[in-house]
């Protein structure tokens, strides 16, 4: 069976959108359509092109980031190879959920840091840490000028033989631990994360680790309805960053014929 | 000292869901209060006491609104689509309490939004200067943002006075940041505790629009109306009377020893309870110039190195809650 | 505002060594407004079963007389008199009948077994979740306030004059931090022997 809607040859506007496919920006509003005040500007209500959890542990070499590579519109898969985690210098890894031109914007914010400070010459590096302040600054600087910068932030990096990662989001909230995740995966991943990472930061191998994030990627992948299969594993270690091309996992879904109790089956 | 299980559990949610249930039931007893008479409808005692408030409309009027609150929300049409929400509560709990020539300003380490632990290790409490520490809850991003710029503050202070901040001034100065910022306020609750000029351990308290009180000692955050009623007992004497020819009690006079025990149950009993508290205390002791800190050793503080080693000293203790 | 804070008031039970205390505030508000300051939230159900119900004041007095009927029913069914944990579940039942149109009531129950002579405490939510705790139970408007004092004063196996005092302080300072309830306090020791009540002078502001 085809299971896309949009092959059906069901009508497709904004008065018949039987599947809840018509772009969500010019679907009908209900209630009030005209607010003189909110109309005035034009800031962003809501996230459109997004992306969803960005995963991160500490192992012994340094840190492990995922992302998957799907950027969404609404609840269509729209982008399937998009890259959500994003090298800066030789130190520091982000990975991005949320809105993907916001993340679009930081990258470029971030690239012109990054020649600012290639240029002045001063013998600094950025690091990790430095990258983290910076985005905070930023994402609390939108948010406070009610223009947020609609993003969860994962920044992960090593750096004079420390390893560093922190979470940024569009509120401009921060913390560091040693493992991370935004999105589903802060209430799926987060807690298998936490039993396989907390008090093994420093014995952990990169191979144990990488075990480790594919699982959680398929565990989310099976439960995140914004998810693909398909993924990117980044290190940094102290060989610099390195993002590593992506991989696919490998599902099983004999199972769901057998689900019943809710979904298509009724018996 | 705490043996305490809940078995079955209070289910708040469910008591919720049925309150809301119960609101609409009770609209289509005041409608029909236009075709029948009360008694009419009093079956059982069940419907009279409904009946009963339905029939008092003056006095009960405002229950009457207030059952039908949750309705009109439901049903009142609001512009669809949510506005951007600036803040945020990240949960944790800090408190503070100022001795004769000390003071002792602690927070737990966790930090939350909603029913997620973002973080076990989030410092809540921070030195200022070598006689200031304040501790700050609320929002986690304006916390940070406060702390950032009342350091910025402190130090050009410093470097234009050519000595450190007195306490009372960064009383004062927190006072008419906050203020300054009253129509778009720093969800923040501060305490700022350390020593004052004179030598004595004080504790200072503000709320988010900077109204600010010195106080012998002061909880603050998600768990502050668990701590502070405990506080008022254990530290003001609250409803104890001295026993006969005893020496009345003194508050914000109890020494170290006594202090800190207190500051470690509150904040045990505070994770018990509270969800949002846990994983981890800092207790920060600032002691007054040249008193001495054997109290301190079996405690295992560490000391923050002092700007002025013959002045002010600052130590820590870091100890564990529990992580559930 | 919530039905539940209509009328105010708090009700605290604690476990003892072969004894159990239950104790209430004593203020009837109508909101922000004080009504009567003798607002006993605290009933005996038999010679050493006590019964707070802390909520709405028209629901606390209906229910009052609702258990009193149905205790009366038993009894004479029964020959007997009731157990506390029995009466837990007849509070637990009679509250969930009216699950979906509920009594705006949490009841505390505090007894000591005929049988077994062991303390039983036990609360419910609203709609009759039973809560049996080893150590003290709370409900009402200062709930919040009661789980913080009372975790850092309570410990097990206080003597009868000790828990007094234990269930005193936690009571009052708790009810002082609380607008809603106050204006003095009433306290059943409930021992094997007998039951000391006693009535305690408090803040009333």
């Amino acid at each position: 069976m085809d299971h896309f809607p949009l092959s059906w040859g069901r009508p497709r506007n904004e008065a018949v959108d039987l599947y809840s496919t018509y772009p969500v920006h010019e679907r009908q509003r209900h209630g009030q359509q005209h607010d003189a005040f909110t109309q005035g500007v034009q800031h962003t209500q809501q996230p459109i092109v997004t992306g969803t959890s960005v995963l991160a542990l500490k192992y012994k070499d340094g840190i492990m980031m995922a992302a998957d590579c799907l950027a969404s519109y609404g609840s269509l898969a729209r982008f399937k190879d998009i890259s959500r985690l994003h090298a800066v210098g030789q130190y520091t890894l982000i990975g991005a959920g949320g809105d993907m031109s916001d993340f679009q914007y930081l990258q470029h914010l971030l690239n012109d840091l990054m020649i600012d400070e290639y240029t002045s010459d001063d013998g600094h590096k950025l690091g990790p840490d430095e990258i983290y302040h910076y985005l905070s600054q930023v994402m609390y600087g939108r948010r406070t000028k009610m223009n947020p910068l609609w993003n969860s932030l994962l920044v992960g990096g090593f750096k004079d033989g420390q390893s560093f990662m922190g979470y940024v989001d569009l509120l401009g909230t921060t913390y560091t631990a040693s493992t991370l995740a935004s999105g589903y995966g802060a209430y799926i991943a987060q807690p298998l994360l936490r039993k396989a990472v907390e008090g093994r930061e420093t014995t952990l191998t990169e191979e144990e680790a990488r075990v480790i994030i594919q699982e959680c990627m398929k565990v989310l992948f099976y439960r995140d309805a914004r998810s693909l299969n398909k993924y990117q594993i980044a290190t940094v270690t102290e060989r610099g960053v390195q993002i590593n091309d992506a991989i696919s996992s490998e599902t099983e879904w004999a199972f769901a014929e057998k689900i019943r109790g809710y979904g298509a089956q009724t018996q | 000292m705490r043996i305490s299980t809940i078995e079955g559990g209070h289910s708040s949610d469910r008591g919720d869901r049925s309150l809301s249930l119960c609101f609409r039931s009770t609209r289509v007893h005041l409608r029909g209060l236009h075709t029948r008479t009360p008694v009419e409808r009093c079956t059982d005692e069940h419907h009279l006491h409904f009946s009963l408030f339905s029939a008092y409309t003056q006095p009960n009027r405002c229950l009457a609104m207030a059952l039908m609150q949750p309705l009109l929300a439901d049903a009142q049409l609001r512009p669809v689509g949510h506005q951007f929400n600036p803040y945020s509560e990240n949960g944790g709990t800090i408190l503070a309490i100022a001795g004769a020539d000390f003071a002792v300003i602690a927070g737990d380490t966790r930090q939350t939004e909603g029913y997620s632990i973002q973080t076990r290790y989030a410092p809540k409490v921070f030195k200022l200067t070598d006689r200031a520490v304040l501790a700050v809850n609320g929002f986690q991003a304006d916390c940070s943002e406060f702390v950032k710029r009342v350091l910025q503050r402190i130090e050009w202070y410093r470097h234009a006075h050519s000595k450190q901040m007195p306490l009372k001034a960064i009383a004062r100065m927190i006072q008419t940041m906050l203020y300054g910022k009253r129509f778009f306020p720093y969800y923040t609750y501060n305490i700022l505790g350390g020593i004052e000029e004179d030598g004595t351990g004080a504790v200072y308290s503000f709320d988010p629009v900077g109204s600010y009180e010195r106080e012998a000692c002061r909880a603050a955050g998600a768990a502050s109306s668990l701590i502070q009623p405990f506080l008022d007992n254990q530290i003001y004497f609250k409803n104890q009377t001295p026993a006969p020819g005893a020496a009345p009690f003194v508050p914000g006079n109890l020494p170290i020893d006594v202090v800190l025990p207190i500051v470690i149950d509150s904040f045990t009993s505070a994770t018990e309870r509270h969800i949002e508290v846990g994983d981890g205390l800092e207790i920060f002791i600032v002691l007054a110039k040249g008193r001495d800190a054997s109290q301190l050793s079996s405690l295992n503080a560490t000391e923050i190195p002092a700007a002025d080693p013959t002045g002010e000293r600052v130590f820590v203790v870091r100890r564990d809650l529990k992580k559930d | 505002m919530s039905i539940m804070e209509y009328n105010g008031g708090s009700v605290l039970a604690m476990k003892g060594k072969n004894c159990v205390a239950i104790a209430s505030d004593l203020r009837l508000g109508n909101q922000a407004m004080t009504v009567a300051t003798n607002f006993e939230k605290v009933f005996p159900v038999t010679d050493c079963l006590y019964l707070g119900l802390a909520g709405l004041a028209s629901d606390v007095i209906t229910l009052r007389e609702r258990f009193r009927f149905r205790v009366n029913m038993y009894t004479i069914k029964e020959e007997r008199q009731i157990e506390p944990a029995t009466f837990a579940q007849l509070v637990s039942s009679t509250l969930y009948e009216k699950r979906f149109g509920p009594y705006f009531v949490e009841p505390v129950i505090a007894g000591i077994s005929k049988k077994t002579g062991e303390p039983f405490i036990a609360a419910t939510d609203l709609i009759g979740c039973l809560n049996f705790a080893k150590d003290f139970v709370v409900c009402g408007t200062a709930s919040d306030k009661l789980f913080g004092v009372a975790e850092g004063l309570w410990e097990p196996d206080l003597e009868p004059e000790d828990l007094f005092e234990t269930i005193s302080q936690t009571l009052m300072n708790a009810v002082d931090r609380d607008a809603f309830s106050g204006w003095g306090a009433i306290v059943h020791v409930i021992t094997p022997e007998k039951v000391i009540t006693r009535t305690l002078k408090a803040r009333m502001d």
